[in-house]
């Protein structure tokens, strides 16, 4: 499915260099989304989505072969840019949404701690006003 | 959509669902190990590289039909490697506080990439000629 979806994003994009770019960065966010929510997930599900699905839309070989084929027509430019943009973009989407994700498990941590006190501190009292009754 | 172009579609997915499932293997069986390092994504990735280079010669050269052509580069070479497992693995290891490891491994699959598809391309070249 992912080779799939590969292949037709090259009917979208006019340069192979914008479709293995805009391919491996879509793969990585959908990656990093699943590895996130991994806890939530069957591993079958997980295995399928992440290895099948995700590995098949972004792909290392093409890189390389375009970088090469940059290379090798001596245009620096375009395998730089080519390689930055690659490197960059999923390593810095990959951890935009590890940050992103992380951010939000603080949160919900923190909002059951609060949760859990108010329920204790209620609890308590409930105690204080018993024994308080028993004694009289 | 007619029949060449359905071809064509059926000769990327199903190449691509080979070189997926011949990757889970690789990395199933290489990326647990002692040193904590992804090293069977690496592997796949080489190995993945070294064959597209070896296919786009051949395709140049004309020795394959265009379909196999796709089925090979566009489905299998290009499911086998991946980038998104890279670029995962080397955010997961920059953030174990292991830069050096995690640096070494994008540079080394980076170099390694360009070198290998360049011999790929090479050694089908001279084999065939």
């Amino acid at each position: 499915m992912g080779a799939l979806l590969r292949y037709g994003a090259g009917f979208v994009f006019d340069s192979p260099l914008l479709q293995v770019l805009f391919c491996n960065v879509l793969g990585t966010l959908i990656l990093a989304l699943i590895f996130e929510a991994s806890a939530h997930i069957h591993s079958h599900v997980k295995r399928l989505v992440s290895t099948g699905f995700c590995g098949g839309l972004s792909t290392f070989a093409t890189f390389s072969k375009d970088s090469v084929l940059a290379l090798q027509a001596g245009d620096y430019f375009t395998f730089w840019a080519n390689a930055a943009l690659n490197f960059g973009l999923c390593a810095g989407v990959f951890l935009l949404v590890n940050i992103i994700a992380d951010s939000y498990r603080q949160e919900r941590d923190a909002l059951r701690r609060r949760r859990v006190k108010m329920l204790f501190n209620k609890h308590a009292r409930a105690k204080k006003s018993d024994k308080k009754g028993g004694g009289k | 959509m007619n029949a060449d172009a359905l071809l064509y579609v059926a000769s990327v997915g199903l190449g691509g669902g080979l070189g997926s499932v011949v990757r889970a293997i690789i990395s199933e069986r290489f990326d647990a190990n002692a040193h904590n390092l992804p090293c069977g994504t690496f592997v796949a990735n080489m190995l993945a590289s070294l064959l597209l280079g070896a296919i786009y010669a051949g395709v140049r050269l004309g020795v394959f039909h265009a379909c196999a052509g796709l089925f090979l580069s566009a489905g299998f070479c290009a499911s086998l490697s991946t980038f998104s497992t890279l670029a995962g693995q080397i955010v997961l290891l920059a953030k174990q506080k292991r830069r050096r490891a995690s640096a070494g491994y994008a540079l080394l699959t980076f170099a390694g990439g360009l070198i290998l598809f360049y011999l790929g391309d090479l050694l089908f070249s001279m084999l065939a000629l």
